[in-house]
């Protein structure tokens, strides 16, 4: 069993006989301090899509896969390739199973990749992946809107909103769960 | 979906005072209002607190029916033992005791998870999702909010604006020519603005209400001015109905608050709950966007901005400009009035969160 607020993309679960791949996550504040997480879940035997919300204290069945260490060497319009690094054997995952989690590796990272029945599926992300900021609006001085977060464009595409001090070049830490901005990599 | 009855048990946990037994309370009389043969269950973990703002109930029984409605003590009662309604409503999250759970997932049709009211773009998203309940009964989120795709906001009845009462409470029998107020605020940082509301041409008489308010307000040493403070007991929740009907403007806090501040149609000012990561703020940020389309007087909605930052602690202002704020506000109440009572209208047109909640459920 596992928390709905910490599985991320790439993940499976099961819901009765059916198992899921979770293809995005998407957090939502809600009141107090609970979060609604709407998933994008893919039917491992149907390939069927469907949309379901959890709360982040949902209890879901996760599914253990096999994991392999692979790198990430390239990627097409549809699919990305990972290299077996002692076999050198290479595998595909498509861009529409790899969903959100594409937002988080890079080119020649090594990753964990999830296999089922002998397939390639998805990824196992850790927790959080360090990224370079691209674009990071510039601050006013002086502004007194109040706001005190604003969007930054990371080197994946990924938008996150981050403190107003996060300048274009910076590495920030980012959640892989939630896409929240979680800190500065110290230099 | 054909509910096989009308039957609804109403889950709430109390956390932040007053805010969440009043939502399961006005809920649970506004549901039982609609459907009066139906057995409306309200389990509640602090009857205390739900005695402050209904009287009638006695915090000693494990169960009790007022008006209609049934509720329940939690702490008190074997919830293994009680079978669930075919229409199980959780408010804010509130987990549902294990053994009932399991029955529910059995026994019940529908479960719905009631959220806190947000004016933020992803209302649309999640309200009216499914869930996995893991069982036969279905689950879904209902958001409360401000656009015509979300829940609704759950108006209390028409309340009633007597203010005279509530002043001769305190043995004060003022002329015509004043103004009053409801300051319900945690936190001790309000000195500034009080002193600008203590130098205003009218007197005002300001019901300074909860325990907390009152704690950190009576520290604040104000000179004798236009500024009356009044600190009154405990109103239940009929009353501060009415006190905020009955004030020319409303400082307050809390959801439920905010809601019937809206329906009493007067100028408000909302302390919103704080929450982790500052994400309150987007949710005060997407209210005031609700406002500033009511708003054609820019500059005006620009101060009231400003204020309701400050009000929040989220800017600082200096004195000079606090007192221009205050001073455009006493002299815009009317216009400012004007605004809300557009705005209840508005929301009105679509709809009471409780009529639309069964609008929902049958459509499911």
């Amino acid at each position: 069993m596992k928390l709905a607020g910490d599985v991320r993309s790439g993940n499976i679960i099961k819901r009765g006989n059916d198992l899921f791949l979770i293809v995005k996550c998407e957090y939502y504040r809600a009141a107090r301090q609970n979060a609604i997480i709407k998933m994008k879940l893919k039917n491992m035997e149907t390939n069927a899509l469907s949309e379901t919300s959890y709360t982040i204290t949902d209890k879901l069945d996760d599914v253990r896969l096999d994991v392999k260490k692979m790198q990430y060497l390239y990627a097409t319009n549809d699919a990305y390739s990972f290299m077996d690094q002692e076999s050198f054997d290479q595998v595909e995952i498509t861009k529409e199973d790899l969903g959100d989690a594409i937002y988080f590796i890079l080119e020649e990272q090594v990753v964990d990749i999830l296999f089922y029945e002998g397939k390639a599926v998805s990824i196992d992300l850790p927790k959080s992946a360090n990224l370079k900021v691209t674009y990071a609006e510039e601050v006013t001085r002086g502004d007194s809107s109040g706001k005190v977060l604003k969007p930054a464009t990371v080197e994946t595409g990924l938008e996150v909103q981050v403190p107003y001090f996060i300048k274009e070049g910076e590495i920030i830490i980012v959640d892989t769960t939630t896409k929240e901005y979680v800190g500065r990599e110290q230099k | 979906m054909n509910l096989t009855n009308n039957n609804v048990d109403i889950h709430c946990s109390v956390i932040d005072n007053y805010g969440d037994a009043g939502i399961a309370l006005r809920l649970a009389n506004n549901y039982s209002e609609v459907f009066p043969l139906a057995e409306v269950r309200v389990f509640i973990d602090d009857l205390i607190v739900l005695n402050k703002i209904e009287s009638l109930i006695n915090p000693d029984l494990k169960s009790q029916i007022i008006h209609n409605v049934l509720f329940v003590d939690v702490n008190k009662v074997d919830m293994n033992s009680i079978s669930p309604a075919s229409l199980v409503i959780t408010l804010l999250q509130t987990p549902l005791p294990e053994g009932y759970h399991q029955k529910v997932l059995i026994e019940s049709q529908l479960i719905i998870i009631i959220e806190g009211i947000s004016a933020e773009k992803w209302v649309k998203e999640i309200h009216g999702s499914q869930s996995y309940s893991g069982g036969k009964a279905l689950k879904f989120f209902y958001i409360p909010g401000f656009s015509a795709d979300s829940g609704g906001l759950l108006f209390g009845n028409e309340s009633k604006s007597r203010i005279n009462d509530f002043l001769n409470h305190f043995d004060l029998f003022p002329s015509s020519d004043f103004l009053s107020g409801v300051l319900f605020h945690y936190g001790d940082d309000l000195n500034v603005m009080l002193e600008c509301l203590n130098v205003q041409k009218k007197d005002i008489y300001l019901f300074v209400c909860g325990e907390k308010s009152q704690n950190a307000i009576k520290k604040i040493d104000l000179k004798q001015g236009s500024l009356k403070l009044l600190y009154p007991k405990f109103y239940n929740q009929s009353d501060f109905d009415d006190l905020l009907k009955s004030s020319d403007f409303n400082f307050i806090r809390g959801e439920d608050s905010l809601i019937q501040a809206i329906n009493a149609q007067n100028p408000l000012f909302w302390q919103i709950y704080s929450q982790a990561d500052s994400a309150h703020l987007a949710k005060l940020d997407a209210f005031l966007g609700v406002l500033e389309l009511n708003f054609s007087d820019q500059k005006l909605f620009n101060d009231y901005k400003k204020l309701m930052f400050y009000y929040n602690g989220v800017s600082k202002l200096n004195r000079s400009e606090i007192e221009d704020i205050i001073y455009s506000f006493m002299n815009n109440l009317d216009k400012i009035r004007a605004i809300f009572q557009q705005l209840r209208k508005d929301l009105l047109v679509k709809g009471n969160l409780i009529e639309r909640l069964i609008k929902f459920i049958e459509q499911i």
